[in-house]
Order: C-alpha cells, then structure tokens, then sequence
C-alpha cells in the first residue's frame, strides 16, 4: 500500500488513527500499542502475505535472539544473528547478482533464480543487525515484545525508512504521547504528509516524466544527446530528491499523528557545501547507521589518514552494495568514496574555501554520480556520460533558438544540433517543474526547517543549528494554513486519481 | 486548552476544504454526466460518429480500433475493397486509453467481426484514467461508468477537473454530430478534405524534422495492459476474432533494437492475438507525415494500407473465413449485453437506416 493511494489516505489512515487514539482514550493504552502493531503488518500483508510471515518470523526470531544474548551475553550467538540476517538478506538481494559474477567471471551458464526482492528487507534488517550487536555490548536493553514489534515494524518507516534507532523509538513505544499535546502532534504531522504528498506527487512523479526516457532511450543502446542527457540527468536528481524526501516527509508525518518523533532523514542536501556536507544532509538515517556499524568498527579516523581514507571507500561500497546488487550501485559507492577522500585531502592540505563555487561543484559531482545509480548497466552509464560531456556534440532545443534569432543569433552557426520533443506541450510542463523543484531544492527552507517551532524530528535544535531560527515561511497552524492544506491535499487526491503513474524510487532498495 | 487553539483551527480548516473540496467533486462529477465542453463534444461526438457508421457496416467486418493515428493512418474502405469484406475505421483519440475505447468498440462489434487494435506507442502502461478519458465519460460515458468498480467511480469523481463546470456549454448536439459525420466517410475515415488535412506552417514542419522515437513503455501489469486483456479475453468469449497490428509511426532505425516492441509483440502472443505484420512495416518516411510523428497524409495513408493489405491478406484467407465459417457463430450475431462489463443494451447495434451508411464512397486517391 502506497502512502499516496486511495485505499492508504481514505481508509486505512483513518481507520488506523481512529482505532489507536480511541483505544488510548478509552485507557486501554497497552491495547492501543498492541493494535498499531497488528495494523502496521497489515499494511505490509497488502503487498505480500507471504512476505509479511516472513517479515514476522525475521522480527520475531531476532527478539528471541536478542533476549537470549541479553541472558548469556554469547557473542556466538550474535555473530549468528548477524550471518543469519545477512543471509536472509543475501538470499533475496544478492543472489542472482552473484550467479551473474560468477557466470562472467567462470563463463559457466546458471541460470538466475526467480527471486521477488521483499519491500524493505534492507530496512529491517539493518535495524535488527545494529539491535543485536547493541544488546551485545550492552547499549541497549530488554524490552517488550510490542514495544520491539513496533521499533522493527511501525507502518511509516518500514518500507524506506528512515531508519530508525532502537535507542530512540523503544522508549517512545513505551511512553505514549500525553493526550494534551495531540492536537498539536496530529497537526504538525498532517502538515508534513500533505507537504510530503506534495513534493512526491506534484513534484517527483511530473518530473519522473522526463528522466525515465533518457535512461530507458540509453539503455537501448540509443545515443542520447547533450541537451536531453543533461536534462534527464537533472530531472532524476531532483525527481529521487524529492521522491525519497517527500517519502520521509511523510513517514515522518505519519508518525507524529500517533505521538512518536522520527530522526530527520533529509536537510536540504542541494544546498551542501562539500561532499562531507551532503552526507550529514542526504539519507541521514543511513550514513549514521553506516557511520556507526561499519566505517567506525572499522576503526574510523583513529589510525590515521591512509586508513580513514580506506575506511570511506570501504563503508561507501557497502553503502553502495545497500542500495542494490549490481555493479552499478558499487560504482556509485565508490566515486562518493573518492569525492569524499578527496574533500578531506583538499580540506587537510589545500584549505581554500571556494564559497558557492563549492556548492555547484558539489552538486555537479553528487549529479555525475547519480548516473550509475539509476542506469541499468555501465554501458548506459558510459553512453550517458559521454553525451554529458559533448563526445557526440553540443546540442540545444529548437524552441531556444527560435528565440535567439529575434536578437539575430543562431546556435546552428556554432554546430549546435537543434532538437525537439515528440510531445512538446508536455515537454515543457515538466520541464517547468523541474525548475521550480530546482528552486525549491536550491533556495527554499526544507520541511523540517518549516515546522521547526513544533520540533517536528528528534533532535531538531541539533539537525536545524546552522539554520536561520525565524522565517517568514515558517508553519503557522490556524485556519489560513489549514485551507491551504486542505486545498493541497485536494490536489493532491486529485492527481494521484488521474495522469501519471506513481512508485516510490527506494522501495526498490 | 488556549494553547491548542492554532492547531485545532488548522485541523478544522483542513479537514473541512478537503472534504468540501471532495465532496464538490463528487456533486459535480455526478451532476455533469451528459454536459459537454466544446473540448468533450469533440471527443464524444466524433466517436459517436465513427461507432455509427461502423454500426452500419455489414457484418462479418473488420474494425480498425485505436487513436488518431488509426484515424489518420488507415484508410478501412481502400483496405475493405482490397480484402472483399466491410471494414470500419474506429480511430479516435489515443489519450482516451484503451480501456474507453475498447468499451465503445464492443458496443458495434457483432459475432463474426474482427476487431484489429492498433494502440499508438504510448497506450501500454499507464495505471490510471486520463483526463480526456474522466472527461468524455462525463460527457458522453454514463453506460461506462455504471460498468466501472466503485472505487474505479470514486476514482473518475476524483480525478475530474473541479472547474471543468465552467466550461460547459449548451452545445447544439445534432448540428455537432452532423459536423463530425462530415469529416468522416461511410467507413468512419477521415475524409480526403482540406479541413482534416490542414497544411502545415514551416515551424511544425522544423519540429517534426526533429522527431525521436516514441516512448515504447510497456507495462503488463498497468491498467492500459489490463485493459486490452479484458477486452481480448469477452471478444474471443463471444465468437469476435481479434488481431493486433503496429501503429503507423516515422520510422527509426532504433526501433530495430527497441524491447519495449519486443515486449507488446510478447503481450500479445500470450494473449493468443496474431499480430499483423511488424513494427516497421507500419514505419514510414518523414514526407509520409502530416503533422505528427503519428498522422499520416494522404500518401502515406495510401502507403500504409497498400502495406496493411498484404499483412491482412493471409490473415483474412485463413482465420477469418475460418471465422466466418464457423457453425457455431453466425455472422452478425450480437454480444451479448450480459457480457459486456454489465452494461445497458447499446444503441449502436441498431442503427437507424440510412443514417450512417447512406454517404458516398469517398475515392481515397482524391483530395476533395
């Protein structure tokens, strides 16, 4: 069930949200958590029952585990329960990648599995993973069933996340919200998802529109040319943005409507200064996981500058192994793993600070780099690259030379090929959204920064420091907003029932 | 309690535009049903026009059905007389989807008729109703509706336009579908006139030099795939052959490598539906266009039936005088109403005489 779908915003939001705060007024509050429970594996049976079980049995045999390592302190058993994790979650991600390296690397002819990868198996299994080596090393304690149940499952995070930390949802499960405070809570989080509703479906979903055919006219081994490669290129940076932050809007959203804070997951990531800047910003539920289970393990920047920098490129292909089995996902981990080496050695030995020039590089390299990300294959990832860069020549809408010729210009005098769109109104559209989702990413405050005043995330003095803490755009709740809103979500309503189709980019991860 | 105050307001307002919002919709959409835009008059007249002429044809028949590139990319009565059987151009406008326009084809399909469907590229994945498709059931489409789930209902009350209602005209409905039945022959072609066939200014002529190759996306799952399933699936329940052929197109030498042809080719081969010809078969050269990458002018109409002919001819030798010939179906039988997505008794398979097929032969060779 999506969160922008009919049967997910007209029946099983209200009936979710009714059921928990009716059984919280009632006084029943250990039943109420009980019911969250029972609807959030509904939520995921509706993709697949199937898969639900075994998302079922995978929680429910970790919290075996876990209080059994909490018992008898075994590290046996946790290096089980991580190998077991990993292989579960090998089996259904990496599998038929590796048939695949070694039919290549053996010239031999397995052939590859029918396998259907479970919707978040990598969420919850790298939540599950850090909750038993801390129960381990003792940082996190015993809980309840339920109160795990719901860290592992709670419905707006279980699919793309954030991911969240069993130190700061466990004990949010066990102390409801006071009921005094609803109002505000479901009102701030009404205000996230509508504006997570808006970016994903007003936004990321229009400006899909222009990047899927790029890559899928590149993957045919079609060339590509400047003008459309750029633009393709753009409009999957900022249709991922706004996709998996609109995601986590709403997730987040969703959340505080049943009186639970998530971390912040996204902090204007366009608007980094350095490639270290964009991963405190992008996906910031990741990194801190990747951060604490892998790159400090593996001894982080203790060792010196040799190792930290080995230490980056290691954590940033598993990171890029994370996202998915393919090589292509490896090489996207491996150049943010050379952008990131090289802004400390730029830090460490250059130390000039370049200003905004620092910031449209930063963006240009993150963009350079979503183009494996989302290409198929590498030959699609070098096609791309090589009309990015003008090996097949410069290349320029027939709609802006038209202009140009009124001031008596012509880019066919500069061997600039004039191209065109099949669909040109269309075109145009979307490509007007993609510079208004331009706008927004570059300049606009984020949703967190919005709803500052109502500390919309955990830690969102600490997530918000380097921003300004007044705005005039600043989220006042009252009734000029709530029209707003509800117009919004109207439109909202109104586009996800007709027009274009609609998935989220990371439940694919 | 003072201090809730803001966020109670926010959450009234909120709640109350969204369900007024919702709710308008709901009125309107019901409320509209049978009002036309002059935007809907165009599309539900000028269908209605083609279903008449085709409802007139003799039956066993061949219907040509998709969007405009049928319409301005097949000319039926050159392709009848070749074939020595009655054919029907049911081409009408590919951004209605499949899903309406494969309703309104079965309302004048008869047993023994074959329904040829050529789906611009395009038509295949999408998983919601477009606008013009929430537009024309509003304006013509009340049988199709009433065929629909209630929450596809609830979904076209949704999806409509909230100001479509400002543009609702008292449009002259006869005098409109007399204009409509103009611009068609008997057959349901477009005429060979200068109105359907307006010259193109140098601008267009620039831009579809510039042309690339059409978005082939194919989706099995998507409600446009579903669709045509269902379609195939109640025609060969009712003794209806059903073939499938390419979309006339500018030709592409990408194309040659294109899985997303690879793909529709598959769909249809599970479906059990023989496809005529192949996907270049239907792609022509750039002076073969008239004013898009899908509409044909006059030769390249005359280019792509002459091709279409020699596809259809061993088809229509073998399966369809297998067809004909079958006991167990006569010619001209209706569909039984039952059967088709529980909707009324359909106005097209009786149509007036002398209506619709009383106009003459149009020569195909002739610009009027």
């Amino acid at each position: 069930m999506l969160f922008n779908s009919n049967e997910f915003l007209f029946l099983f939001l209200p009936v979710a949200l009714v059921a928990f705060h009716g059984l919280r007024a009632a006084g029943v509050r250990e039943f109420a958590f009980i019911v969250l429970l029972a609807v959030s594996i509904v939520f995921y049976a509706y993709w697949s029952i199937v898969y639900a079980a075994l998302f079922v049995a995978s929680a429910a045999s970790n919290y075996v585990l876990a209080r059994a390592i909490a018992r008898t302190g075994s590290r046996v058993l946790t290096v089980f329960g991580i190998v077991a994790n990993l292989a579960l979650l090998g089996y259904f991600k990496y599998t038929n990648f590796l048939i695949d390296v070694i039919n290549q690397a053996s010239g031999s002819q397995i052939g590859a599995m029918d396998i259907v990868l479970p919707i978040g198996i990598s969420f919850y299994t790298f939540i599950q993973i850090a909750f038993l080596v801390d129960v381990y090393v003792r940082a996190a304690k015993e809980s309840r069933a339920v109160s795990y149940g719901l860290f592992v499952s709670f419905f707006p995070h279980m699919l793309a996340g954030p991911i969240v930390h069993h130190k700061e949802m466990m004990p949010q499960f066990e102390a409801a919200m006071p009921l005094s405070r609803l109002q505000r809570m479901v009102a701030t989080g009404v205000c996230l998802l509508i504006i997570g509703l808006v970016k994903k479906v007003l936004i990321a979903d229009r400006v899909a529109l222009l990047a899927s055919p790029v890559f899928a006219q590149a993957a045919t081994g079609q060339s590509v040319d400047f003008f459309t490669a750029w633009t393709g290129v753009l409009a999957y940076s900022f249709q991922l943005y706004f996709d998996f932050s609109g995601y986590s809007d709403m997730a987040i959203g969703l959340a505080l409507m049943f009186g639970i804070r998530f971390p912040a997951n996204f902090n204007s990531p366009y608007q980094s200064a350095s490639i270290i800047d964009f991963w405190r910003r992008w996906h910031m539920t990741l990194s801190r996981l990747l951060r604490d289970y892998i790159y400090i393990p593996l001894g982080g920047n203790r060792k010196g500058e040799a190792w930290r920098n080995f230490n980056l490129m290691a954590t940033m292909l598993i990171g890029g192994a994370w996202h998915g089995a393919g090589w292509t996902f490896i090489i996207w981990g491996g150049l943010h793993g050379l952008f990131l080496t090289v802004n400390h050695v730029w830090n460490q030995w250059v130390g000039i600070r370049l200003g905004r020039l620092a910031a449209v590089i930063t963006f240009l390299a993150v963009v350079f780099a979503w183009v494996p990300f989302r290409a198929i294959d590498m030959d699609t990832t070098l096609s791309l690259y090589g009309s990015m860069l003008g090996f097949a020549g410069l290349s320029a809408p027939l709609e802006l030379d038209v202009v140009l010729r009124y001031f008596g210009l012509s880019l066919a005098d500069y061997s600039v090929e004039l191209v065109t769109q099949n669909e040109r109104r269309e075109y145009y559209t979307n490509l007007a959204v993609l510079v208004l989702a331009m706008g927004v990413a570059f300049f606009a405050p984020n949703s967190i920064q919005l709803l500052r005043r109502y500390a919309p995330v955990l830690g969102s003095r600490r997530v918000l420091a380097d921003s300004p803490a007044r705005s005039r755009l600043h989220w006042r709740p009252g009734l000029v907003s709530g029209v707003l809103a509800g117009l919004a979500l109207f439109l909202v309503v109104r586009a996800i029932n007709s027009a274009a189709p609609s998935e989220f980019l990371y439940f694919q991860f | 309690m003072a201090r809730n105050r803001p966020f109670r307001h926010f959450l009234v307002a909120l709640v109350g535009v969204f369900a007024l919002a919702v709710l308008g919709s709901l009125v309107t959409f019901r409320a509209q049903f049978g009002m036309m835009t002059w935007k809907t008059a165009a599309r539900c007249l000028g269908a209605e026009a083609k279903m008449q002429a085709i409802a007139a044809l003799p039956s066993p028949k061949l219907v040509f059905i998709g969007g405009s590139a049928v319409h301005m990319g097949i000319n039926t009565e050159m392709l009848g007389a070749a074939l020595g059987m009655p054919a029907g151009n049911f081409g009408t406008l590919a951004a209605l989807g499949p899903k309406i326009m494969l309703f309104n084809a079965l309302q004048v399909l008869k047993r023994g008729d074959t329904a040829v469907v050529v789906f611009e590229y395009g038509l295949y994945w999408r998983n919601r109703p477009t606008e013009a498709e929430i537009d024309f059931a509003m304006g013509c489409g009340e049988t199709y509706v009433r065929s629909l789930s209630l929450i596809e209902q609830l979904q076209f009350a949704l999806g409509a336009d909230p100001l479509r209602f400002l543009f609702v005209r008292n449009i002259p409905r006869d005098e409109e579908l007399r204009r409509q039945k103009q611009r068609l022959t008997s057959n349901g072609d477009a005429r060979f006139t200068l109105f359907n066939f307006s010259p193109q200014d140098e601008a267009q002529i620039e831009r579809m030099r510039r042309y690339r190759p059409a978005n082939t996306s194919f989706d099995r799952g998507s409600r446009d795939a579903r669709a045509i399933a269902e379609f195939v699936e109640l025609a060969h329940a009712n003794g209806i052959n059903v073939l499938a052929a390419w979309p006339n197109t500018l030709r592409f030498a990408e194309y040659d490598s294109d899985p997303g042809l690879r793909a529709i080719a598959g769909f249809y081969r599970e479906l059990g539906v023989p496809m005529v010809g192949t996907p270049q078969d239907a792609m022509l050269a750039f002076e073969y266009l008239h004013d898009t990458q899908f509409h044909l002018n006059k030769a390249g109409i005359i280019q792509r039936t002459t091709t279409l002919i020699g596809n259809l001819r061993p088809l229509v030798g073998e399966d369809l005088r297998d067809m004909r010939s079958t006991p167990d179906i006569q010619a001209g039988d209706k569909v039984p109403i039952s059967l088709m997505n529980g909707s009324g008794a359909s106005r097209y398979h009786e149509p007036e005489p002398g209506k619709a097929s009383d106009r003459a032969v149009q020569n195909p060779t002739h610009l009027e």
